[in-house]
């Protein structure tokens, strides 16, 4: 029975945890700019975090250690280092975006300036993960993120054409009017593949699944929650592009803000449905910064050999505890320099894309390697192969994101 | 010294030869199980060929001992074995 | 089946650290090797700590990596090592071999917030 609602709740959890601010503004973006022809992407993404989540799970579940320690044991200091500083950049820069994020979502409902929001959201996320036990913050922040649905019923009322809907799964370019359009499609690309496996999902779900106590006897457990949570997660992504597609496309509006996205749930569902999706947009954010700076400090605190764990009295994981403290107060202090938000958010996706390879490599050659997992949880040949398909996939996209973000004017055209 | 001065460290023979890398330091006897010892004896050095894909992970390289008897000097951070050796391993 | 060789690096080095209550206290950063060629080579104290590791680094990153984590290090005499299985267990409490020193500091600046434990 309590393994029913730990499977209820977990899918819950990583549905509700999969939006975060990146991939809200690519999404809808996305939409206003090619309508459904992008939605291929999406699924790409969405299998490729499922596999290497599963992967990540089934290394902690079956060693009892998380991935870090894994990591600077079998590729050894100096390679692990550059997997440990890669993962952590691309955590802050994340971590920085989302509390931009909170901030703009906070103007949108108050109007106050955003630089005192991020102050406040700074404040906000301290405080909560203080305060609350790992469970709590899994639980509801994932759980209130679900209030993103919003999108999945303003989606629906929208009255997409679904058989061009479905058909914008099929992987293929569009027929476009001129060369730079090309190049636009393709640096959308990348950035929907980047913000949909960011890697912080895949070891906070590792360390994770430690504090949660998990041992070889939940590898199953852990299969069927990476792929159903993942998938329904993806499908709150692919509302969001039909959305920037519908409300968007037809006017020829570039939508940047969050708070424009948000426009599209109070077009259909009014203001209920305006309030729900700003409810969701936060604690996705929210979630989502929280996410990142924890998993900064995992990966630190693992790699190092510190004590660590929300489960530890934050006096006995000190050092741990100030890694997260910290990450947080960079991460608003970016924001409060000033820098426009949408920029960040959009450069932490590009370079979080150029970062992906390092840090999913270690954590394939590892799930395969039988001498570390055991003849029976080393990967099969299929997790071997779709692994290695990937990462085939983001290195590819890792070299192009730099020379598209240049040639495209940052998304521009 | 320490021991990740042996890591990667090449291997030659007296004569030249190149044979490998060294990649470990083993000490014959189970590993520690609650008895205690004041050191661990190095009784012999792991090593073997060190291409790109072993480097990386993605491959094990085959690897091959010398009993540390068999070492005769560290120079310009080498490790310098015995001719003898060369011969055995050869292959 | 018990094993019948230690391998120092593969499974020794760059693995975590735990006393004898099982808490984390570091990771084995290097190993104190004595001896040479023409007689025996013994390994006979882990060495833990950031002044351990930073010295592998590249000359580079040793100087940063140094100044963000200090050039602190602790030498454990090997007897001091009771089980050598996924992590390397020690027979003593981390006090008093001189380990987790950084985190009971850190711990001071966070004893003035309520609910740290």
């Amino acid at each position: 029975m309590k393994n029913i609602v730990e499977l209820f709740l977990g899918i819950l959890t990583a549905m509700g945890g999969f939006v975060e601010v990146g991939e809200l503004v690519f999404s809808v973006d996305a939409g206003a700019k090619f309508g459904f022809r992008l939605l291929w992407v999406v699924a790409l993404g969405t299998l490729g975090i499922t596999v290497f989540c599963e992967m990540a799970g089934r290394v902690a579940a079956v060693k009892g250690q998380p991935v870090f320690n894994l990591i600077r044991e079998r590729a050894g200091l100096n390679a692990g280092l550059v997997t440990l500083v890669a993962a952590n950049l691309v955590n802050l820069l994340t971590c920085t975006a989302e509390i931009g994020g909170i901030a703009l979502v906070w103007q949108l409902l108050s109007g106050w300036p955003y630089r005192w929001l991020a102050l406040g959201a700074l404040g906000f996320l301290l405080l909560v993960v203080w305060v609350l036990s790992f469970q709590w913050i899994e639980r509801v922040f994932g759980l209130l993120g679900l209030l993103m649905c919003t999108y999945l019923a303003a989606a629906y009322y929208l009255r997409p054409n679904w058989g061009e809907v479905a058909a914008g799964f099929v992987p293929g370019v569009p027929h476009l009017e001129s060369s730079s359009e090309y190049l636009l499609f393709a640096y959308f690309a990348v950035a929907i593949l980047s913000s949909v496996m960011l890697p912080y999902e895949t070891y906070f779900y590792a360390s994770g699944a430690m504090e949660d106590g998990w041992n070889p006897g939940d590898v199953n457990l852990n299969r069927v929650i990476a792929i159903v949570g993942s998938v329904l997660g993806s499908v709150l992504a692919v509302a969001l592009v039909v959305c920037g597609a519908q409300v968007f496309r037809p006017h020829q509006i570039e939508p940047q803000l969050p708070g424009e996205a948000a426009l599209a749930a109070s077009l259909t569902l009014g203001r209920w449905g305006l309030l729900a999706a700003v409810g969701g947009m936060f604690f996705a954010f929210a979630g989502a910064a929280i996410e990142t700076s924890l998993s900064g400090a995992y990966n630190l605190a693992q790699f190092l050999g510190w004590p660590w764990g929300k489960y530890r009295p934050a006096r006995t994981a000190a050092r741990f505890s100030l890694t997260w403290i910290i990450t947080f107060v960079l991460a608003a202090l970016i924001i409060m320099t000033g820098v426009d938000p949408v920029s960040v958010v959009e450069y932490s996706i590009v370079f979080s894309v150029v970062i992906l390879p390092f840090t999913y490599f270690p954590v394939l050659v590892i799930a395969g390697d039988r001498r570390v997992m055991g003849e029976e949880h080393a990967n099969g040949w299929f997790a071997n192969a779709v692994g290695w398909f990937y990462l085939g996939i983001v290195t590819l996209a890792a070299l192009l994101a730099v020379p598209l973000l240049i040639v495209t004017r940052g998304g521009k055209g | 010294m320490r021991a990740h001065e042996f890591q990667y460290m090449e291997v030659l023979t007296e004569s030249g030869r190149f044979l490998g890398h060294v990649f470990d330091l083993r000490s014959r006897g189970e590993p520690e199980y609650g008895e205690p010892h004041d050191a661990r004896t190095v009784h012999e050095i792991v090593y073997g060929r060190l291409g790109l894909f072993e480097r990386l992970g993605i491959t094990q390289a085959e690897p091959q001992t010398i009993p540390w008897k068999a070492v005769k000097a560290i120079r310009d951070g080498k490790l310098i074995v015995d001719d003898s050796v060369g011969e055995r391993n050869r292959g | 089946m018990k094993d019948e060789f230690l391998d120092l690096v593969r499974q020794v080095l760059d693995h975590e650290v735990v006393d004898s209550n099982n808490l984390p206290c570091g990771m084995v950063d290097d190993l104190e090797v004595s001896g040479g060629p023409g007689g025996e080579l013994r390994v006979t104290a882990l060495l833990v700590g950031a002044g351990a590791w930073t010295r592998r680094l590249p000359s580079g990153f040793e100087g940063l990596a140094a100044f963000i984590f200090g050039r602190q290090q602790t030498r454990v005499p090997w007897s001091e090592v009771e089980t050598v299985t996924e992590r390397v267990k020690l027979r003593s409490r981390a006090e008093e071999l001189g380990l987790g020193g950084a985190d009971r500091k850190a711990a001071k600046i966070l004893e003035k917030v309520p609910g740290s434990g």
